[in-house]
This record gives C-alpha cells, structure tokens and sequence, in this order.
C-alpha cells in the first residue's frame, strides 16, 4: 500500500515538471515581444530592459526554466505587475473563495444526484426514472455560462430571493453552487444510477433480501456501499471540470476567486499572474487526480496490486 | 412440411445495416439528427434567409425586445440577433467541425503510431500527453487564446491543442488490444508492413470507438468555443459566435437583456445536447455486446 503510495506521488514529479516547462514557455507564444504587450510599444527603452531582466526573459530559455522552478519551489512565482506583488501571495488570498465555492457545489452536486441515481435505478423504467435521465441528459449540455444568467434572473432579478452577486452571507453562495454544480450533479446521478443497477443484479444483493433484509436497508448498506465506488473516480476526473466551471462562474457572480484573478491577469497582460494563476489550477487538479486513486485504492483493495 | 429457406435462415445483414436499422430506430438519434441538420440548414442559407444584412445596426433598437421585425430581438449595438445567430452558427459549427478533425487527425496519428510501435515513441508521448491533461478543461484554451491573440485560428489552435490528447489515449489503449487480435496476427504472417497493418486493419477495427468518441468531441468543442466567446476570448475577426452574444448579456443589466441571455444559450445548450444523444445512441448501436 505504502509504495503504491509512494510510486503515485513519485509519477507527479516528471508531469508537474512538464506543466512548470509549458508554462514558463507560453510566454513565447505572445506575437511579437512580450514586453511590448505588457508596457506598450512607447515605454522606454531602461524601462523595457529593467521588465525584460524581471521576469528574467533577457536569460536563455533553460535558465528561464529554473529560475521559475526556483521561485515556485519559494512560492514567490515572481511579481505582478498590475497588483506589484508577489502572485503566491495574491494567490493565497484568493483561495478561499474558490475552494469554498468548488465545495458548495460538490456539496450540491451529492446532494441532488446521489437520491436521483438511487431512486432511478431502483424504481427503472418508470416514470421518475425517465425524469431523472432527462435531467441527467440536459443538465450536462447546459452551459454554466448560460444557467448563471438565468438562475439570477429567476432567483435574483425577478422573485428577488437571493443577491445577485459578491461573496457576502450564506445565501450568496446558493447561486454560483447550483450554476457550477449541475453538470457534475447530472452525470453523477447518471453514473450514481448505471452503478445501482449493475450492483443491484449481484447475489449478495439477493442473498441479503433473502435473508429478510428491509428494502431499504438492502438498498442504502447493501447496494449503494457498493455502487458508490466508482462515484470516487468520476468525482476526481469532474474536478477539473469544477475547477474551470469556476472562471466561468466567478465572472458572472463577481466572485472574488481565482477564476477572476486569472480573467483579471489575463485582461491586464499581467504574464506572471497569468502563469501563476495556470499553475496553481493544474497542480491542484494533478493533487486532486492523485488523491482520487489512493482513496479508490484504500476503499477498494482489488486495485492495489495491479499497481 | 416445407418451409421456405428464407423464413428458417436470419436475413444476414452487413454490420453497416445493422447499426443503420438500430440507429433509424431510436428516437433520441432521430432528435439529435433533426437538431444538428436544422442548424447546418440554418448555416448554409444564413445569407438568403437571413431578415436583415450582417453588421446593419440601428443604435434607437438596442436592445429592444423580440417582436415583429425582430422576432428574437435586438443586441447591445442595435443589430438583429435572429440575423446574428443564423450567421453565428456558420462560426460555431465551423470552429467545432474543424477543430475535431485537427485533434482526431493529430491525436489519432500519434496514437496509432505509439499503439503500434510502443518502445521509447510511446513513453514519451504518453508522458506529453499526462503533462497536457493536468490542465483541466477550458485553462489551456482560455490561456493560448488570451497569449496569442483571439482570432478564429487562434481558438481552432488553442482548443485542438487541448483535444488532441484525448484521442490519442483512447487510440493507443484500443491498437494495443487490437494489435495482437488473430486478423491482425495473420495478416502479418501474410508479410504485411507496419503501413498496411495500421491503416488497412487496425484503423478500420477502432473506427467504432472513434466515431463515439468525435461525436462527444464536436459537443464538447462547441461549448469550450461557447465559453471562450462568452469570457471575450472568441474568433473577433469574424461574425459574433452564439457565445459572444451571450457575453454581451453579461455586460449590460440582465432584466433588460433577458432575450439576449436567453435565446443563444438556448441555441448552445440544444445542438450539444443534440450532439450528446447522437454520440449515446452511436455507442449503443456500435457495441457488439448490445
């Protein structure tokens, strides 16, 4: 257990080294020069000198390449030139925000999927199942940047129920939660409701019915214990989805996460903040994606060999 | 008693029928099919049936609700959406189309190649592809397009950059399960190079998956283009995208735009459910199990 443990964290170095290169290079892809785009064509030339030597474009490109190892491994990950200070920093303090939101919407997403895929599979073919699938099929091909509008005018605008936007009180968070979580709560209870019906044929289901378990008993200990597995793995991969669902969703709710600090940077032509910002999203989805397997591997002892 | 020949032996039918006869029947198919050929239809004629010209905007109408003479409405500067959005769809379905055939064409070469050969090509571009999948989603897009510049190629490039990875995986993972299967064994006993194996024998036998897979990349293209566009990131050199209006919706006071958020969204959110039915009902058709 320990060294398959060890063997994935040690599979992150050679990928998180590969994000760090592509990275620190998509600077290179900006037409023209870099400093140009950030202090315009007329800013002097001590001034465009002075920006090349920070963000140490005037090195060659290896050497571009660990020093920004070097400033991540610090955490500094150089200075932003909008907010002139370190992006770590600028970084940290926006991490609630989206973390708090992400959580709200697995939180929502559990919530609505896991009593609809439980309820379809039991009850099949009927009439909540067909409602249930219909949800599971247009929630995912609803755009988050198409339900956020609409949930403010609903909610917001016309029975002005809960605030528009801005992150203050309880009640703020309703909205960009359902908007982020939708999808994921759509193919969740699509994948919630495949897996109860595959573990609902097993025998050990129907050994435990015959032995006189409650139906419901049979249901939740039985067969959702079981079925819940591959929910792990689909909630790791839908992270990623999460993740980005909230540059969408912290632009519409004005939401002061990362997502709108990388729309900011991004707006601003503030390079270091744009790469700080890329960073941190994909280490956090690789450390989510790690996460996933060594829950799936604890929760069920069948994949560890194989590792 | 003599029964006929035809009524004892199963009509054997081409795999090609039986998919055919399998898809024809599933009204989910027949829903995405119908969706998908009204916005081609809707593309193709944008400019003959089209209520006014693209670009023509008259400032008073800002805005103004759908009624007649606009019947979906107006946008922020004053222009048509209808008119927009027949326009808009030529980009959308452009973009996606386009962009799928790069990431199936590059990913799907490169996954052939690594499936097949494996060694040292197959570690390396298995590692390049895990490197281009730690960036969830949209950042990757989102991030080249803001670098270099949005334009149409920009966001083709920049989405393709992102997609291409996903083929290749699946590619690889089926030419190494089909690669040792006996049609292939014997063809190479027969003496058949590396070439004619892949393209003649193996390709044809991952075609199902492929097809399954395209069909779920196009819906997933159209949103991230959606998204792009909606951010401010799309193709600004041509026509506004069904994304780009709905961004406008964004900038102004929604209770007075309540059109403007609602019918593109409207639009997106049926051709990529469209898309998602046809790529289910495809994967039922094309396994063999069901």
């Amino acid at each position: 257990m320990l060294l398959f443990f060890a063997k994935r964290l040690l599979s992150l170095i050679p990928v998180g080294l590969g994000v760090i290169i592509i990275v620190t290079l998509m600077i290179h892809l900006v037409p023209g020069d870099p400093i140009d785009a950030m202090l315009g064509e007329y800013a002097s030339h001590e001034d465009k000198e002075a920006m090349r030597h920070a963000l140490s474009l005037d090195l060659p490109v290896a050497q571009q390449v660990t020093h920004y190892i070097k400033s991540v491994f610090s955490g500094e990950l150089g200075s932003s030139l909008i907010y002139k200070r370190q992006v770590g920093d600028l970084l940290l303090e926006r991490i609630p925000a989206t973390v708090e939101l992400a959580l709200c919407a697995l939180g929502v997403a559990l919530l609505i999927s896991i009593p609809l895929g439980v309820l379809s599979a039991v009850k099949a073919g009927s009439g909540i199942d067909f409602a249930a699938m219909s949800f599971a099929v247009s929630g995912v091909a609803i755009p988050t940047f198409w339900l956020g509008p609409l949930l403010i005018l609903l909610f917001a605008v016309k029975l002005g129920w809960l605030p528009v936007s801005e992150r203050s009180g309880l009640t703020s968070y309703i909205l960009p939660a359902l908007s982020m979580g939708t999808a994921l709560a759509a193919a969740l209870s699509r994948m919630t409701r495949n897996s109860m019906l595959d573990t609902l044929r097993e025998d050990f289901v129907r050994t435990a019915k015959a032995k006189g378990c409650s139906e419901i008993r049979v249901i939740m200990n039985h067969a959702f214990r079981n079925a819940s597995l591959p929910l792990v793995t689909v909630i790791g991969l839908q992270f990623g989805v999460l993740l980005t669902g909230a540059i969408v969703t912290e632009r519409i709710f004005d939401w002061p996460g990362l997502g709108s600090l990388l729309i900011e940077a991004i707006n601003n032509r503030d390079y270091p903040l744009i790469q700080g910002c890329v960073l941190l999203f994909s280490f956090s989805y690789l450390m989510v994606n790690v996460l996933t397997d060594l829950t799936y591997s604890w929760v069920d002892p069948r994949i560890r060999p194989s590792a | 008693m003599t029964v006929k020949g035809s009524e004892m032996l199963p009509v054997s039918r081409s795999p090609m029928q039986r998919m055919l006869s399998k898809l024809s029947g599933n009204p989910r198919f027949i829903f995405g099919l119908v969706i998908l050929a009204l916005t081609f239809t809707a593309a193709i004629l944008a400019p003959w049936v089209a209520p006014y010209p693209l670009g023509e905007s008259e400032l008073t109408l800002r805005l103004c609700p759908p009624g007649p003479g606009h019947i979906f409405g107006c946008d922020m500067d004053g222009q048509d959406i209808l008119t927009q959005m027949l326009y808009g769809s030529r980009i959308s379905l452009y973009v996606a189309f386009l962009t799928v055939a790069l990431s199936l064409g590059i990913g799907g070469l490169l996954g052939l190649v690594s499936g097949y050969f494996r060694g040292w090509f197959d570690m390396t571009l298995m590692r390049l592809v895990d490197v281009f999948m730690a960036f969830p989603g949209i950042l990757l897009a989102l991030t080249l397009t803001a670098i270099i510049g949005p334009s149409f190629y920009t966001v083709v490039f920049s989405i393709a950059a992102t997609g291409w990875t996903s083929t290749a995986r699946l590619v690889r993972g089926q030419v190494l399960s089909v690669r040792e299967r006996e049609f292939v064994l014997a063809s190479r006993a027969l003496g058949a190079g590396g070439t004619r194996l892949i393209f003649k024998h193996i390709l044809p036998a991952i075609l199902s998956p492929l097809v399954v897979h395209a069909t779920f990349s196009l819906s997933g293209v159209i949103i991230v283009e959606a998204g792009l566009s909606f951010l401010g990131f799309g193709a600004r050199d041509a026509a506004l995208t069904w994304g780009g209006l709905l961004g406008q919706a964004s900038q102004v006071e929604l209770d007075q735009a309540t059109h403007l958020a609602l019918i593109p969204g409207l639009a997106i959110f049926l051709l990529v459910m469209a898309l998602n039915l046809m790529g289910d009902a495809l994967r039922d058709a094309l396994d063999p199990r069901s």
